[in-house]
């Protein structure tokens, strides 16, 4: 049977639930999120079953307070554009993404869902290691410790700035 | 390896550090003074013959003939890493490889880039890439009074207290480049941390100019993937990491913002109550889940 409403993903993730925010690991693509409450709660609602309204009703009396579907729609979007939703959403949305914003925002900034992301960085970006000293050959300015990388004969070398 | 092994090495160390065991062979004895100094704090001598990792430093100079140098290598087990004219290049790297190394398969601990310092018996991390200010800031609430603990690697155990990593800050002079000046804890008036801390604090700041510190708290979550950003092992091992890192933000002030001058905001630090008046309830019933397949 088809499912009606939208479904997490549940493969090849590493979730932490911190009380009143979720951290999801992406092991495919070494991505990191946060999702705020709101987020969470359209996300846990994600079983394939729940549609959009029912959710917007059952987020609502999970947190206290009215939650407007658009903010469901919001959250949604958020979670695919993250690559957290098993199957595209199908969405028709009638007002623009900036506009739904400023409809929620004016209800109440608290039920804005959020989805904040990284790229979780290899152990050498990690390390972030030092820069290139003047005299040194270099591609970009951001390897040199100048700031400056600039052609010398041939080749381009890091040098003082200015 | 084989032809590697071939060649006349003069001496060479083994040690252990955060459960690895290293080796670094010379082909010249008059650079092993120079090795010992880069080796990261709490090494010691390994008892056991083989290593985990070998380092092969091949030391160039002069040749009989005239005009003629022979290169500096630098190799990682097979592995070439490095092949200058400049001996001192060389060491750099193996330095920073070593650190790399370390940093990413330490059994027990968790390696993040930041400065840590010590004050009142909780550790204040600061989080941050090089050219942040990061060490600036470190010198400066070392000099006001906090105990250093490191200027490159926050070292959190698996209950996300920070362990020392005293390796000498490192300052840079300027915009103008050249190597950065290295200077000891003792140097600076204040010794260096010993016993593991608390995190108290992290800070997630950078140095701009002309603007007044006025952080902003931030949330435990975005905390977490401030300190992400930063962390070795973060690919290699993220449930650990995660669990660590959540551990570590459980009961600090999470503050985020641009700084001014870092003496002023050292001050202002250390002089208010922003690790009390920030501080969070302490996650409880923190649930996690691993799902992998498909």
């Amino acid at each position: 049977m088809e499912s009606v409403g939208p479904r997490a993903r549940t493969n090849r993730l590493v979730t932490r639930d911190l009380g009143d925010e979720l951290l999801v690991y992406d092991l495919e693509r070494h991505k990191a999120y946060c999702l705020n409450q709101v987020a969470m709660q359209v996300f846990r609602h994600c079983d394939g079953e729940t549609t959009i309204p029912d959710m917007a009703l059952r987020i609502g009396n999970a947190l206290g307070m009215p939650v407007h579907e658009q903010a469901v729609h919001l959250g949604l979007l958020r979670l695919e554009k993250a690559h957290l939703l098993e199957n595209p959403l199908h969405l028709t949305l009638h007002t623009s993404r900036r506009e739904m914003l400023r409809t929620l925002g004016k209800a109440a900034v608290v039920v804005v869902p959020l989805v904040t992301a990284i790229t979780v960085p290899t152990s050498a970006q990690a390390q972030a290691t030092g820069c290139k000293p003047n005299g040194m050959p270099c591609v970009t300015n951001s390897e040199c410790c100048s700031h400056n990388c600039t052609m010398s004969g041939a080749s381009f070398v890091c040098s003082s700035a200015g | 390896m084989e032809k590697l092994d071939r060649l006349g090495w003069a001496a060479g160390i083994a040690f252990t550090a955060y459960g690895l065991s290293i080796g670094i062979r010379v082909s010249d004895r008059s650079v092993l003074e120079q090795i010992y100094a880069l080796l990261p704090p709490g090494w010691r001598p390994a008892t056991k013959p083989t290593v985990r990792r070998l380092y092969s430093v091949v030391v160039g100079g002069p040749t009989g003939r005239a005009g003629v140098r022979r290169f500096n290598i630098l190799y990682s087990g097979a592995a070439r890493l490095m092949r200058t004219h400049d001996l001192d290049e060389v060491l750099r790297h193996l330095e920073l490889d070593l650190e790399l190394y370390i940093g990413d398969h330490a059994r027990r601990r968790t390696f993040v880039h930041a400065g840590v310092v010590g004050w009142n018996g909780q550790a204040i991390v600061i989080p941050g890439r090089s050219f942040s200010g990061k060490s600036s800031l470190v010198k400066a609430l070392v000099k006001a009074g906090a105990s250093y603990y490191s200027d490159e690697f926050a070292v959190l155990d698996g209950r996300g207290r920070v362990h020392p990593y005293p390796i000498p800050l490192a300052i840079r002079p300027g915009p103008d480049g050249g190597p950065p000046m290295k200077y000891r804890a003792e140097e600076l008036g204040d010794v260096a941390g010993v016993c593991p801390l608390p995190v108290g604090l992290v800070l997630i700041t950078r140095y701009v100019g002309g603007t007044r510190f006025r952080p902003r708290p931030l949330s435990a979550g975005r905390a977490v993937l401030e300190l992400l950003a930063h962390t070795l092992p973060a690919r290699r091992r993220p449930g650990r990491v995660l669990d660590t890192l959540t551990q570590a933000v459980a009961q600090a002030s999470v503050l985020r913002g641009t700084r001014g001058e870092a003496e002023e905001t050292a001050r202002q630090i250390l002089g208010s109550d922003l690790f009390l008046r920030e501080r969070s309830a302490p996650l409880s019933g923190v649930k996690a889940s691993v799902a992998q397949g498909g």
